[in-house]
């Protein structure tokens, strides 16, 4: 016992940690090689098929991105194809972030050939990381731009900490980027109870990732600093799994986002429950003629008609077009709509100086919000202060 | 015609006969010298605009040191123009090259504020563009704002505490911040001292090793106003060597400084009118003045107690004001900026305005009881003073042992320097953390020193950290290998807690931290909050918030607390002929039980209710030593022990009985009539200064009192006890020994201790959750203590106790030095290596 164990006392792990024993190494378990002699970055690499990702119940396809994605992610549209894409997604020792944590695998995905091929770096050890970001730093060179899903907050700013540790001169977070999270929170998030990747799998994608051959993110920490201990590859397996379908579950959906914005009516009656996402990202894009239409074929098919309404009436209304977002409007005050009280009673109030029609709309309004549980008590404060304006308008237009 | 301040005091004469002591200190004009031709001109021009033409010397010294590239201390006492020294330098470097960087900490969040504002001020007159040019960074910046003041700005004001939280352990997102980093501002230095320095200084070590991932080598301008060997203490604290300047060239006003005891009520109890009264009178004669007054008070009710009464006495309530922690951010500013431009006429505050926030010249101070220390005093009395002209600084003695003595002694008080602040940066315990937080921020090599820490014992402490599995060792490289993130586990203040938020209806009326919310806002406690009174109508322990609802003041309250040990767990127990020793893992319950209800002035008990509160606790390490039954009955033959309960005598209730009769139930002192049992009985003489308890209840030596008036009489003949003599002076002792400061650890005496079976025990315990090692470190240096507090006690020429060695004695009562030396002399004795016996 050293003289400073006291210091420990309590802490101490109630067996003692098996160190550096002969566990069954890497490459008896997964094919790949050493990247050098001294075996601390250990490549892994695989086509994604339907052997090599036991489970998978969709159909990988090359995806045809759409431009409005490469516009979105500030790309330049006219010199971007698939094969310039390369799909990120790193495991790490820990989520709470900062100079401590290590990337210890990061796995990468492209397109060669019509084939999506995965390569997983793996730091045998953390003293490797030098290697690791050196070997990276070429690969990164080779691409044009990053797609991920939450790199944009998460991987990528870990691996510039990285970068900077080792001094490199480079940073991966220059790199032109598209980050499916925020996207999928725009077509999915006021639908789906949560836009992680296994929810958008299990609502959107379907796409089948088995749990039984999963891990479970948070436990993956833990797993890599038992590694380290023992040099037992063997409870890593499923780590490269977990990464392997998250890689390939990013091109399912840039795939299927891809085709929602450039060719809505191939969408499977299944996913056209996501249109009006869709129709709203065109408008957000500026491609108002586009979400237009879109919005009204949602409106005719019945898909969110109410939601839809709402959102083409502004449409209209940004467009300058007051005729078709009163008649949207109109149409919807019939349904108890709020905000289609207050548009038309803005229209009734500053345009047509109708005082008494602008009053009896927001009176209308402010029933339908107090009817409400629980009360937006905001909105109806805002409400009332209206309703006091335009009596007051009206006994100065009697006087 | 307007009278100055001392005039009005001593013109008075029902004042002035109550100064007891009147030191003055000669006015000292200023030595000016040009501003350096090094300065830039858009600086000089700035400037002189804002009034400054020259500089004092000191400053000039304190620039040249800076510009030769030295670390450099500045101790010129307050007031004294030391913000300035490291202001130019700053804006002269950044006119240079704008992409330099400079970090400024400040050991509070509002310090901080305050000097950016001040800077800031100084930025404006130069016409220096760019408002991203300062940025504070601290716990209340919205996170949606770090990045811009990471990137941007040039003056990054900050804390220790985000230093170590929040900066380092991300330093890559300041990569650019630590490439250009040149200077390292770090105010009231003073303040890093005990656990707390010993934290920052590890701090330190972490950032300097950062700093070299950057190659950047910044340089430390250090500043303090009350620093005692004060190039020793920083070069210890960073570990580097430092050029001072020390000596001050600004002009000074005459400077008065009184101690005022205020009158006896009662010559026969020796009872005194109390320091809060007199402070109201005086704090009332000042406001006929002009001059701004600042009132120091010991707690934050004290603060609300006295601003209720002053407020209650003058025309315009607007000219005075309160100010302590709690205060909302925005209304402390208010208040400093009302003081500045000379709206307010009176603060009335806790310490909380004894560092150096900028409020201006104020022209008299009031301290209403001992702050507590010589730092605190010289602090405080520097708040008075405004360039060259007469300040008056008055410090108002409460009744208290210690305040008594001062009054007797004012040459402690004057002529003594500031305590000595001590450091300990490789205590094994804050080292193993901050270690953790150093790998976590950048791998260890083998080889590599820490700070002053070599190279052998850095690896010893990692070879720990593998043995729990925190670290990975490959490669002659360590490695963090856990999910955590250590610095959490650290707080580099020990008295973190929990805030809660106080409400009246919607309205956020103020905040308070955990435990103090217990002690001041229970239910049904009477809470005041810039003389507005309120009754908690509730304390919500899961929302973290307290209801309130105002109160008509009738009543204030006092909660009633409970202090005891549980012993969880003995680590080392010693046994010698007459005493034994231990350490080991103590709890500390302390519990709030209740509350009193106090009739406002009289402290009169209206009533008593108990409450259902947890209890706040602290499980800690701990050092005791009992003292064994032979030892206490050769005491007790030698009349030196007095901790045995008082034995009244037969007959003693019908005694008592007799006496309140005599006196027809009403106390003898105040005249206030009281019901039979709430009538104490007192001894004018102590009962433990006669030889039996038939000549101490002699009815003339017997008097009725109620029970204020009790408590204050029994001050004035208080015997202190050997076992409070021996506690005060290893508790003043042992922090010596231990480099830590008082607040660091505890010490507690018990006649008849839980965790010893009821014998007579001192115990020490760390102040820090889980403890920092000071008691186990204590547990061996304990033979050596008695014999350093042997010599002490010895070698000090008092008559029977003062506060360097067994403590105060009172005024007519008896001190303990007597019977503390005869412990020692035992205690001493018994521990030499022949005496022992096996365990």
């Amino acid at each position: 016992m050293s003289k400073l164990d006291y210091l420990i006392k309590g802490e101490l792990p109630a067996e003692k940690p098996i160190r550096n024993t002969a566990g069954i190494p890497i490459h008896s378990l997964l094919d790949g090689n050493y990247c050098s002699p001294d075996k601390l970055v250990y490549l892994a690499t695989v086509t994604a098929t339907a052997d090599s990702m036991p489970g998978l119940k969709r159909k990988l396809l090359v995806p045809e991105v759409s431009p409005y994605l490469l516009r979105l992610a500030g790309f330049d549209r006219e010199k971007i194809c698939v094969e310039d894409l390369l799909f990120i997604d790193t495991e790490t020792t820990g989520l709470s972030g900062g100079t401590g944590t290590l990337a210890f695998m990061v796995g990468l995905g492209f397109f060669a050939a019509g084939e999506f091929i995965i390569e997983h770096y793996f730091l045998t050890d953390p003293a490797g990381e030098p290697e690791l970001v050196r070997i990276l730093t070429e690969k990164f060179r080779q691409f044009t731009a990053l797609v991920s899903f939450n790199g944009k907050s998460y991987d990528l700013p870990l691996l510039e900490t990285r970068w900077i540790i080792q001094g490199a001169d480079f940073n991966p977070r220059t790199l032109p980027h598209l980050d499916l999270l925020p996207l999928s929170r725009r077509f999915w998030g006021r639908t789906l109870p949560g836009c992680s990747l296994g929810q958008l799998e299990a609502y959107i994608l379907h796409s089948g990732r088995n749990p039984a051959t999963d891990v479970p993110g948070s436990k993956i920490p833990q797993l890599y600093f038992e590694y380290l201990q023992t040099r037992e590859f063997a409870p890593l397996i499923n780590v490269f799994y977990h990464n392997r379908f998250d890689m390939v579950s990013m091109v399912l959906l840039l795939t299927l986002i891809s085709r929602a914005l450039d060719k809505p009516h191939t969408l499977t009656a299944d996913d056209r429950v996501f249109l009006p996402g869709v129709a709203r990202l065109l408008a957000d894009m500026g491609a108002l003629e586009s979400a237009r239409v879109l919005y009204s074929a949602c409106i005719e098919q019945g898909i969110a008609v109410s939601q839809s309404t709402r959102e083409l009436s502004f449409l209209y209304k940004r467009c300058g077009r007051r005729a078709e977002s009163r008649r949207l409007w109109e149409t919807a005050v019939l349904n108890n709509k709020t905000y289609a009280c207050i548009e038309l009673a803005k229209l009734a109030e500053h345009r047509e100086k109708e005082y008494r029609r602008a009053c009896e709309l927001t009176g209308k309004a402010l029933a339908i919000e107090n009817g409400l549980s629980p009360v937006n008590s905001k909105l109806v404060a805002e409400l009332r202060h209206r309703l006091q304006r335009l009596v007051h308008k009206l006994e100065r237009r009697r006087d | 015609m307007t009278f100055s301040q001392l005039e009005q005091i001593l013109e008075d004469a029902s004042l002035a006969g109550n100064i007891t002591t009147h030191s003055v200190k000669k006015i000292e004009s200023a030595t000016f010298t040009k501003l350096p031709d090094s300065l830039h001109p858009v600086l000089v021009r700035a400037l002189c605009e804002t009034g400054i033409k020259n500089l004092y010397v000191h400053q000039r010294e304190a620039l040249a040191h800076i510009a030769s590239g030295q670390h450099t201390l500045i101790s010129t006492g307050v007031a004294s123009g030391k913000s300035l020294c490291y202001q130019l330098p700053l804006l002269n470097q950044f006119l240079e090259a704008p992409a330099t960087r400079a970090l400024l900490l400040f050991p509070t969040k509002a310090l901080g504020n305050d000097q950016k504002e001040n800077l800031q001020k100084l930025l404006g007159a130069s016409g220096i563009k760019g408002a991203g040019t300062m940025g504070v960074y601290d716990g209340d910046l919205p996170a949606g704002r770090r990045e811009a003041v990471r990137n941007k700005a040039a003056f990054v004001f900050s804390n220790p505490d985000m230093l170590h939280l929040g900066i380092l352990p991300h330093h890559t997102r300041w990569a650019g911040f630590f490439k250009n980093l040149k200077y390292v501002v770090v105010d009231e230095v003073h303040m890093y001292h005990g656990v707390f320095g010993s934290h920052f200084a590890n701090v330190l070590r972490r950032f300097q090793r950062i700093a070299g991932i950057y190659h950047s080598n910044p340089h430390f301008i250090v500043t303090s106003a009350t620093l005692t060997g004060g190039r020793e203490f920083v070069e210890k604290l960073f570990e580097v060597k430092f050029a001072t300047v020390e000596k001050n060239t600004s002009a000074c006003g005459e400077k008065h400084f009184l101690i005022y005891n205020p009158p006896l009520v009662n010559r026969e109890l020796g009872i005194r009118r109390p320091a809060a009264e007199e402070s109201l009178r005086l704090a009332r004669k000042l406001l006929r003045t002009k001059g701004q007054t600042l009132i120091f008070a010991h707690t934050r009710k004290a603060v609300e107690l006295l601003l209720t009464e002053l407020r209650n006495r003058v025309g315009e309530k607007g000219l005075v004001c309160g100010y302590r922690s709690g205060y909302l951010p925005h209304e402390r500013r208010d208040i400093e900026q009302k003081l500045r431009r000379g709206e307010i006429r009176t603060v009335v505050t806790t310490n909380a305005l004894e560092l150096g926030i900028d409020i201006g010249g104020i022209d008299t101070v009031i301290m209403s009881g001992y702050p507590g220390s010589i730092t605190s005093t010289k602090q405080q009395t520097g708040r008075a003073g405004r360039k060259g002209r007469r300040s008056l600084a008055i410090f108002v003695a409460s009744g208290g042992l210690m305040d008594q003595y001062l009054v007797k002694h004012p040459e402690y008080l004057l002529d003594r320097n500031p305590e000595q602040a001590l450091i300990n940066p490789d205590n094994p315990y804050i080292l193993l953390r901050h270690l953790q937080c150093a790998i976590f921020e950048k791998a260890f090599t083998e080889g590599e020193s820490f700070g002053n820490l070599c190279a052998q014992k850095v690896r010893e402490f990692m070879q720990l950290l593998e043995k729990i599995g925190r670290v990975h060792k490959s490669r002659q490289t360590w490695f963090w290998a856990s999910d955590g993130y250590p610095a959490n586990e650290i707080s580099l203040r020990t008295a973190a807690s929990d805030t809660y938020i106080l409400q009246n209806a919607e309205n956020v009326v103020g905040l308070i931290d955990r435990d103090s919310a217990f002690w001041f806002t229970h239910p049904g406690a009477v809470y005041l909050h810039n003389g507005e009174s309120y009754q908690v109508s509730s304390l919500n322990l899961e929302k973290k918030t307290v209801s309130l609802k105002p109160f008509q003041l009738s009543y204030y309250t006092q909660a009633v607390c409970d202090t005891r040990f549980e012993l969880m767990e003995t680590y080392e127990h010693q046994r010698f002929r007459e005493w034994e020793k231990f350490a080991g893992q103590l709890k500390v319950e302390t519990r709030v039980t209740g509350f009193k209800k106090l009739k406002w002035h009289m402290r009169e008990l209206l009533g008593r209710e108990e409450l259902d509160l947890p209890p706040s606790q602290l499980i800690t390490a701990g050092c005791w030593f009992v003292l064994g039954v032979e030892l206490v009955n050769r005491l007790r033959q030698e009349k030196l022990w007095n901790n045995d309960a008082n034995r009244y005598g037969h007959g003693w209730e019908d005694l008592a009985a007799s006496i309140r009769e005599r006196d027809r139930y009403r106390c003898t002192n105040c005249g206030e009539s009281a019901k039979n049992s709430t009538l104490h009985v007192h001894h004018k003489l102590p009962l433990r200064s006669f030889s039996s308890s038939a000549l101490a209840n002699r009815p003339e030596n017997l008097i009725s009192l109620c029970p204020v008036c009790h408590t204050a009489a029994e001050k004035q003949i208080y015997i202190q006890s050997g076992l409070a003599g021996l506690t005060y002076l290893l508790g003043r002792l042992a922090p010596f020994s231990l480099l830590c400061s008082g607040t660091d650890l505890h010490i507690f005496g018990e006649a008849r201790s839980a965790i010893c079976e009821d014998q007579p025990a001192v115990i020490f315990y760390d102040s820090a959750p889980g403890g920092v090692g000071l008691s186990e470190k204590l547990y061996s240096l304990l033979e050596g203590l008695f014999n350093r507090g042997l010599e002490v006690v010895s070698d000090c020429e008092c008559r029977s106790g003062c506060p360097a060695c067994v403590g105060p004695e009172a005024e007519n009562g008896v001190g303990a030095k007597a019977p503390v030396a005869q412990m020692l002399k035992y205690l001493t004795a018994a521990s030499t290596a022949s005496d022992q016996e096996p365990a």
